[in-house]
């Protein structure tokens, strides 16, 4: 067995299905004291693969043909004979190629100079009084009509003041920040983009339509013409110097410095971290850290890509991504202030390159990464020359198969980590399932390997992956490309490898697993469909025989009921409630209601739905993702969820799919992602640190931002390019401080407790006495106190907690009617639960005198 | 120091918490009969209890309250979904 496996006893013999007494997560035995048996075993920082115990997907050694040496060699042309490959492998060629200056990714000289020799004095001394008036005034609603009606207005009352126009202000802006766009043709369909090697193309290579309009003559030179469709992308370089040019911004972004630090310093104690709480402290960071590719001044970022629908019920595809600087800390580089935006590909259809549109935003990062990245550091006053490292890529399911150039989630080998896993075909069909279990009376032909032992579920490889790559790319015809293309799980070369390998984790280990779209919507989407029946039923099997198909009819118009009266009892601050399932199933039921359906509310609700057996099954996942939902993950709770997910996934085999050849469809990937999950935890920090969800949050606000819905393309562009633009000025300038009341600005009448607890308004105007039974209860409190004597206090009506929640007091609260009531006065006190909670601070002082 | 009065919830039901792979925390509420004082700071975060009726073996069906947390309680915070508090729901994107 390899050093980084949990332990997991049960045998996988399905002769033995007594799962209760052999379970070690039965919970009975839900013990932590138990699980370090397999802590030992549970090394953090182990070696890279332990050994293979599993064959891995095909041994190339002995093959003729295959280039021997190293991956890098491998962009030859002369070795690669298909032309899709070739596309691909000459986009990964030209990225290792790129330099700044390059007119292949469009940055003006100016632009280059800046980005080479940093301003460095403090931006806001460059504003004068009205400026500063006018860009506040911007900021607050960066749209021409609003800020030239307050221009207006102000310059009616104080007609010598001198407030630029909006066009100058957003001139200053582009120029104190030194962040603007490059813009690059693109196919009208949106095939393609005329980019890296693509860049000489007249017509697109996909669906022959024009590059220019029809009227722009030929004989032009190319600058003249003018190209039927631009897209914009936003260099990643200037956004990162803006950040830097305040003090304050800049100490923010010591977080990674400082970490790398605490977390060296740490593992010189003990063999490994406690606590996993960001993406830095993951065993693959901290390598990175270890051996010198990420040093104290170099700069960390996280690439996040989404397609996204802008209008329901409209053909509106669009592809966004983001950059996330992993030198702030995570409370701050999450949130949309602090994330770059990359760059926007419009629709309306789908890309058929994603490459091409890439190029220049990676072919700018590749760049930077060759030469270094200069920042003026405005906290320690000093020019740093940084490395800019890209641990991960992070993606939904499909938009991963992009990147990656995996193959999809059919595929034989469709484990986006590389874990080599092999799948099982259907009987009839082309599709491949990754079922642990071999079917019995099942003879589908390379699908036929025995039983696979859930813990022996292998890390990611990038030897492998390389070594796979090699033999595909320099497949000799069609039909033995498909054939590799099979046995490898590889369509094609990612962009990705074009990024220097010193640079980045490499594919697959920076392949993010992105816990949103499976956790939320993956994982519930297999479970309703089974527990509704809507599952396919692939013949002899009869849907009479699923006895878990509960949720039909009635009971599922009632469940969906509960889930709606639920409403009333949750507390705000858990956001979107869910709503009835039943009634909104196919009507955009969001990833959040999910969230809080699968793993917040239905332990409870499917109580006495579910039969006994697929309800303790079905909560050895919640267990588990109520763990990997979290953003501080113990060790030992990464020992637990291990356990609780495996054995979910292999129980789950055994008592939805019971070795029939017809239910092999059950097994669906994100079944077997989710064993994954918890050694992602160890490799590269908390699920949720490279979630979608930042991406998602992006979106929906940029979306939220566009004001005029005609031409929404160009339109979304320009946004995207401001909202760069404003976080990087409120980063150099941050006293503008346009996005409301700052942090830590008390409201009206609160007070500070000190720790992130704030007692919030209403208070009581006169202190008033406690009733017996609470009285009692103080002088449990305070053995000082009298018993018999009258304690007058003063009640609060509203406490904020440090995770930003509020928490309502009894006090208020229950003089509302339950459809009023906010419901956020049950709060959780060291695993303690309670409830009505009351009462406030200034009773302490006459507590003191009342002991002397 | 601020002081807040508290009535705790009964201990979780052994039964469901054991069928349920401890996912399941079902309690009664116990009103004046469990009053106490804590300190404001050992407070850690606001969570959901929601009415059932589960059936006990060996117990009459009574009104009990199960516990909810709210998923990835950091997540929100982290993605900054905070920053802007939905108010229209119709208009943000059918994206996720």
């Amino acid at each position: 067995m390899p050093s980084n496996d949990v332990s997991l006893s049960g045998p996988l013999d399905e002769s033995s299905d007594n799962w209760d007494n052999t379970d070690p997560f039965a919970p009975g035995s839900l013990d932590t004291e138990n699980l370090h048996g397999g802590l030992d075993s549970y090394n953090p920082r182990h070696g890279d693969n332990g050994e293979d115990t599993q064959p891995a997907p095909l041994d190339t050694s002995g093959q003729p043909g295959i280039p021997s040496g190293d991956v890098e060699d491998l962009w030859m042309q002369e070795t690669i004979h298909l032309d899709d490959l070739r596309t691909s492998a000459d986009f990964v060629k030209a990225l290792r190629e790129t330099t700044l200056d390059d007119p292949i990714l469009g940055m003006s000289s100016d632009a280059v100079e800046r980005l080479r020799n940093p301003l460095r004095e403090d931006p806001s001394l460059s504003v004068d009084a009205d400026t500063r008036m006018a860009l506040e005034l911007f900021l607050n609603d960066p749209s021409e009509r609003a800020y030239e009606k307050s221009r207006a207005t102000i310059l009616r009352r104080h007609p010598d003041d001198i407030l630029p126009s909006c066009y100058k202000i957003r001139r200053l802006i582009a120029d104190l920040t030194g962040i603007e766009s490059v813009v690059h043709d693109m196919c009208i369909n949106s095939c393609i983009a005329y980019t890296g090697p693509f860049s000489e193309l007249e017509t697109c290579p996909a669906c022959s339509e024009s590059r220019y309009e029809l009227s722009s003559p030929q004989s032009r030179s190319r600058r003249e013409r003018k190209p039927r469709q631009t897209f914009h992308t936003i260099p990643v370089g200037p956004q990162i110097q803006a950040l830097y040019r305040d003090p304050e911004s800049a100490t923010h972004a010591h977080y990674l410095r400082e970490e790398r630090a605490r977390v060296l310093s740490e593992l010189d104690q003990k063999p490994y971290l406690d606590e996993y709480s960001d993406v830095l402290h993951g065993a693959d960071m901290i390598q990175a850290f270890r051996d010198g590719r990420i040093g104290e001044d170099d700069v960390a970022l996280m690439f996040s890509i989404d397609g996204a629908q802008l209008y329901a019920h409209k053909l509106s595809a669009c592809w966004i991504y983001i950059w996330v600087l992993l030198n702030l800390s995570p409370t701050r580089r999450y949130q949309k202030k602090h994330v770059f935006v990359g760059g926007f590909i419009p629709g309306p259809k789908n890309p058929k390159n994603i490459d091409s549109f890439l190029f220049p935003g990676l072919g700018h990062l590749a760049a930077l990464q060759r030469e270094s990245l200069a920042i003026w550091d405005a906290a320690r006053q000093r020019e740093v020359h940084s490395r800019v490292f890209l641990p991960l890529i992070t993606a939904d399911g499909p938009g991963m198969m992009h990147i990656t150039g995996f193959v999809g989630y059919h595929g034989k080998h469709s484990c986006r980590l590389y874990c080599g896993l092999s799948g099982r075909r259907e009987r009839h069909g082309k599709h491949y399932f990754p079922a642990l279990l071999k079917p019995r009376d099942y003879d589908v032909e390379g699908s036929l390997h025995p039983d696979v032992d859930i813990r022996v579920i292998r890390e990611a490889s990038r030897e492998q992956y390389e070594r796979n790559l090699s033999i595909l790319v320099t497949s000799s015809n069609e039909a033995q490309y498909r054939a590799r293309r099979l046995e490898t799980g590889i369509s094609r070369p990612s962009i990705f490898s074009g990024i220097e390998s010193s640079s980045t984790l490499g594919l697959p280990k920076s392949a993010g697993s992105d816990i949103m779209h499976l956790g939320a919507l993956n994982i519930s989407d297999l479970m309703i469909s089974l527990w509704r029946g809507t599952m396919d039923c692939t013949r002899p099997d009869d849907k009479a025989t699923w006895d878990w198909a509960v949720l039909q009819g009635e009971v599922w118009q009632q469940h969906g009921k509960a889930i709606a009266d639920c409403l009333h009892y949750l507390p705000s601050s858990f956001d979107h409630p869910p709503r009835n399932i039943a009634d909104k199933l196919t009507s955009g039921y969001k990833a959040w209601e999910f969230l809080q359906y699968l793993y917040g509310l239905s332990p409870g609700l499917l109580l006495g739905i579910l039969s006994d057996k697929y309800y303790t099954n079905y909560c050895k996942l919640v267990y588990g993702m109520r763990i990997m939902n979290q953003h501080r993950i113990t060790q030992t709770s990464v020992c637990i969820a291990q356990l609780a997910l495996a054995s979910f996934a292999q129980e789950f085999e055994m008592i939805y799919c019971q070795r029939l050849a017809t239910r092999i469809h059950f097994v669906r990937p994100c079944l077997h992602s989710l064993v994954h999950l918890p050694q992602e935890v160890i490799r590269i920090g908390p699920p949720i640190c490279s979630s979608q969800w930042t991406l998602e949050c992006t979106i929906g606000n940029l979306t939220k931002e566009i004001k005029l819905h005609s031409n929404a393309w160009s339109n979304l562009s320009q946004h995207r390019i401001l909202r760069a633009q404003v976080n990087a000025i409120n980063a150099m300038i941050p006293d503008l401080c346009v996005d409301g009341p700052s942090e830590g600005r008390l409201s009206c009448g609160a007070k500070d407790l000190g720790g992130g607890f704030i007692l919030l308004r209403a208070r009581e105007g006169n202190p008033s006495p406690l009733r017996e039974c609470e009285a009692e209860a103080l002088c449990d409190f305070f053995p000082a106190i009298q018993r018999g004597v009258e304690i007058p206090v003063i009640r609060w009506a509203k406490l904020r907690l440090p995770t930003g929640q509020n928490c309502n007091s009894a006090w208020k609260e229950t003089l509302k009617q339950l459809k009023k009531r906010c419901t956020a006065w049950k709060v959780k006190v060291r695993c303690a639960c309670i409830f009505l909670w009351l009462l406030h601070a200034d009773v302490l002082n006459a507590l003191d005198m009342s002991r002397q | 120091m601020g002081l807040v009065l508290i009535s705790l919830y009964s201990k979780p039901d052994d039964y469901l918490l054991s069928i349920s792979a401890n996912t399941l925390w079902s309690s009664e509420y116990q009103g004046d009969g469990a009053l106490k004082f804590i300190d404001v700071k050992t407070i850690q975060s606001v969570v959901a209890m929601i009415p059932h009726k589960p059936e006990i073996p060996g117990l009459p069906p009574s009104e009990r309250f199960f516990l909810v947390e709210k998923p990835g309680l950091d997540v929100v915070m982290m993605a900054g979904i905070k920053d802007d508090v939905p108010g229209d729901e119709e208009d943000s994107p059918p994206c996720i």
